[in-house]
């Protein structure tokens, strides 16, 4: 939901909207890192912050989880919930395989406004992880 | 189109619930352009008479980013716990700018910030 207000400056028309939602066009932004228990909502916080990036949509993210993952993690990713529901978390060839059909990442629920996706199983990443989101 | 001729644009009233993540984006176009924010200082308070409610800024986890779009979208963003500890009513909120280069200091808009009662509280 969003209004418009407008008011002059000078000679210029300023029209200033807001919305409950991230503007339509605007980029995406997803956060990524790992945790060492399977119930982040009960954390209630990301335990290990990695990296973020904001991208439009459709652009490819390379996620780099080799840092601080120095044993079998759960991996979670996030975006805003109010996204539509059809983000696609894939992986490049050079994770191992690790990521793929049978290593998707599912939601598991929604902390302060950001959707958040954890990988099914404890994995360990060696190498950087590229995603995009639809 | 009511359109205000001098001082900020008003009438941009903002509604929230006690308790909830309040979350609301801010783009401002200048004769149909998106403007450039995001090389500005923003800060906005929330008043009741003399009393700072909350205040919100572009500093460092103040509250107010920018959202990567041509202009930069103000995001305003005040968490849950901090929400809880809000005490229903009507305030008055309005934004300044302050500008990168020149430093004026222009207020952008203002209107009221009506907080809502929650029922759920926080666990204690």
């Amino acid at each position: 939901m969003s209004f418009t207000v407008y008011t002059r400056d000078d000679d210029d028309l300023i029209e200033i909207t807001l919305s409950s939602v991230p503007f339509t066009g605007s980029a995406k932004k997803a956060y990524w890192g790992w945790m060492s228990t399977p119930d982040m909502l009960v954390e209630a916080q990301i335990v290990v912050l990695q990296g973020s990036a904001e991208f439009a949509a459709g652009a490819k993210v390379v996620a780099d989880f080799r840092s601080g993952n120095s044993q079998p993690m759960f991996l979670y990713m996030a975006e805003r919930d109010t996204e539509p529901l059809k983000t696609v978390w894939y992986a490049t060839s050079d994770d191992n395989g690790q990521i793929g059909p049978d290593q998707v990442f599912s939601v598991i629920g929604v902390v302060n406004g950001w959707r958040v996706y954890r990988s099914k199983s404890k994995t360990y990443f060696s190498t950087t992880t590229e995603f995009r989101i639809s | 189109m009511p359109t205000s001729t001098t001082g900020p644009a008003t009438g941009l009233d903002i509604n929230v619930y006690r308790g909830d993540t309040m979350e609301r984006f801010i783009q401002i176009k200048r004769n149909g352009v998106e403007e450039q924010l995001s090389d500005h200082q923003f800060r906005m308070q929330v008043r009741s008479a003399s009393v700072v409610i909350i205040e919100l800024t572009t500093d460092p986890n103040g509250g107010i980013t920018f959202e990567q779009t041509p202009g930069g979208v103000l995001a305003l963003v005040i968490d849950a716990a901090k929400m809880s500890t809000l005490n229903p009513g009507t305030y008055q909120f309005d934004m300044q700018q302050t500008y990168a280069v020149t430093g004026k200091v222009k207020t952008r808009f203002r209107g009221t910030c009506t907080i809502t009662d929650d029922v759920t509280k926080p666990l204690s």
